[in-house]
């Protein structure tokens, strides 16, 4: 299977190259990049199928140069990745609102969760800040975090996921 | 008993009350009452205490108590319930646990001295006893998430209005909730939501506002101002609480039904530096431009210098 700092770092070539479609396959596993109107839409098979919400982050991340933008393209691929977590009992937490996402309380601070830490409903994971009102992010399930899908600063979108729960 | 003794003082516009009035309305003895009035000189009160005409209040000490706040208020909803503390940690953390246990809709925590005032992302406030208005509004909101972050904005509209209605001071805000006097910041604004994925349970606006001169810490000093350096004259911060208290809350009504969009003019022509320069600091990135105005959403709106207009959802602003 391939990991997601490789899957990070493919998506980030093609979308600065002319490539516009791109496949890979090693040990079993196979991603299929395409880009329409210059952007990219990505197809992964099934034994990769629960990090497609993580890569779909970080296509959108690619995309967005300017911020705020609605980013409709996106929005049917995370639906799928919706169904397909549902399958292997990976809770998604998203974001209830736009804003900037804060891994912890204070730039001294530590980090609120971090991967494989044991999370209860109540539990704090991050804040999204706008214009200065600031939200507290609780799981609302139990579980183990097993991936960060932003990072520390990251502006996010109403809906888009941020962690990705165990349960 | 002392409250509603003051109570009584407040509302009798300073004409004399007889020593047998008090006592029957409140049911004590003469003894208890002159022990009372004793405590309310150490709280600054002044009384003129002449035989067989009782006692008549002189003065209008600069008191935040409840019962002075209560008296005269005219709101609905807003404020019927004061939490208030001599000293609070910080009355957002006050707030957060009143919260949690339940408290209604529009109460509010205050104190007279803030030990360790919260500001954004860990940092803190400056508070010094008696000089400053600190207090936290708990709101059980019916809006939603996405609609949520322009009631900051109107927070700052709100005092900015009430720094006019009862000084005649000309504030305004710097994006998104400070509030300015002559370049200098006198008030900040701290908000913080708690709720489920697609439901607020509560919501708290921290208000900390200059009203007294202090002494500040030399890393503000040339940033921070004081209603009371402007006005040059004592300023009563119950009255500015309750004005305050009064335009918030029809104006939150408002927003509840009507969202950020009334706002949005009455917010662009109190904005502070409009067409200078800034840049605005995020975790990650930085832009700079000049300010253009905020959009309908509450946006800042700031032009770089490739002319491009783009929208400012966060972040710290810089002249």
């Amino acid at each position: 299977m391939f990991k997601m700092y490789e899957l990070r770092e493919i998506i980030k070539l093609i979308d600065q190259s002319s490539i516009h479609e791109f496949e890979l396959e090693h040990e079993g596993s196979k991603v299929t990049l395409k880009k329409a109107h210059g952007q990219v839409i990505s197809t992964i098979d099934a034994s990769v199928q629960q990090l497609a919400s993580t890569v779909q982050s970080s296509v959108t991340k690619g995309l967005e140069e300017e911020k705020l933008v609605e980013n409709k393209l996106a929005s049917a691929p995370i639906q799928q990745a919706e169904q397909k977590t549902e399958d292997t009992n990976l809770h998604q937490i998203k974001s209830p609102m736009v804003g900037t996402f804060y891994h912890a309380s204070s730039p001294d601070a530590e980090s609120y969760v971090k991967i494989g830490d044991k999370v209860g409903e109540n539990t704090v994971v991050c804040i999204v800040e706008a214009m200065k009102l600031f939200n507290e992010i609780e799981a609302e399930v139990k579980g183990e975090i097993v991936e960060l899908l932003v990072e520390n600063g990251q502006l996010v979108e109403y809906g888009q996921p941020l962690f990705l729960v165990r349960v | 008993m002392r409250n509603k003794i003051k109570e009584l003082f407040l509302h009798a516009n300073h004409q004399f009350i007889s020593g047998e009035d008090i006592s029957k309305r409140l049911g004590i003895s003469r003894t208890a009452i002159w022990k009372q009035i004793e405590e309310l000189k150490k709280e600054g009160y002044q009384f003129e205490a002449v035989r067989r005409k009782g006692y008549r209040l002189l003065n209008n000490p600069d008191d935040i108590h409840p019962e002075r706040i209560y008296e005269g208020q005219a709101t609905e909803w807003l404020g019927k319930e004061i939490v208030f503390y001599k000293e609070s940690i910080s009355t957002q953390q006050d707030a957060h646990e009143l919260a949690k246990n339940g408290v209604g809709h529009g109460t509010i925590v205050l104190t007279n001295q803030q030990k360790k005032g919260r500001g954004r992302l860990g940092r803190t406030w400056f508070s010094e006893k008696g000089k400053g208005i600190w207090m936290s509004i708990i709101l059980r909101p019916n809006f939603s998430y996405q609609q949520a972050p322009t009631i900051t904005l109107i927070t700052s509209l709100v005092l900015v209005e009430a720094l006019k209605q009862v000084y005649g001071i000309e504030a305004q805000i710097k994006w998104p909730n400070d509030v300015y006097i002559q370049g200098k910041k006198c008030a900040g604004i701290l908000t913080e939501i708690h709720g489920e994925q697609d439901q607020i349970h509560y919501l708290i606006i921290g208000i900390g506002i200059n009203s007294h001169r202090m002494t500040y810490p030399m890393d503000i000093v040339h940033r921070a101002i004081s209603i009371e350096e402007i006005i040059q004259a004592e300023p009563k911060r119950a009255t500015l609480i309750q004005a305050f208290l009064q335009q918030f809350e029809r104006d939150y009504e408002r927003f509840e039904k009507d969202g950020f969009v009334p706002f949005y003019a009455r917010y662009n022509n109190a904005l502070y530096g409009k067409g200078r320069k800034i840049t605005v600091s995020q975790l990650t990135q930085q832009y700079s431009g000049s300010i253009v105005g905020i959009d309908q959403n509450g946006y800042l709106l700031m032009e770089t210098e490739n002319g491009k207009t783009i929208k400012i959802a966060s972040g710290d602003i810089a002249f």
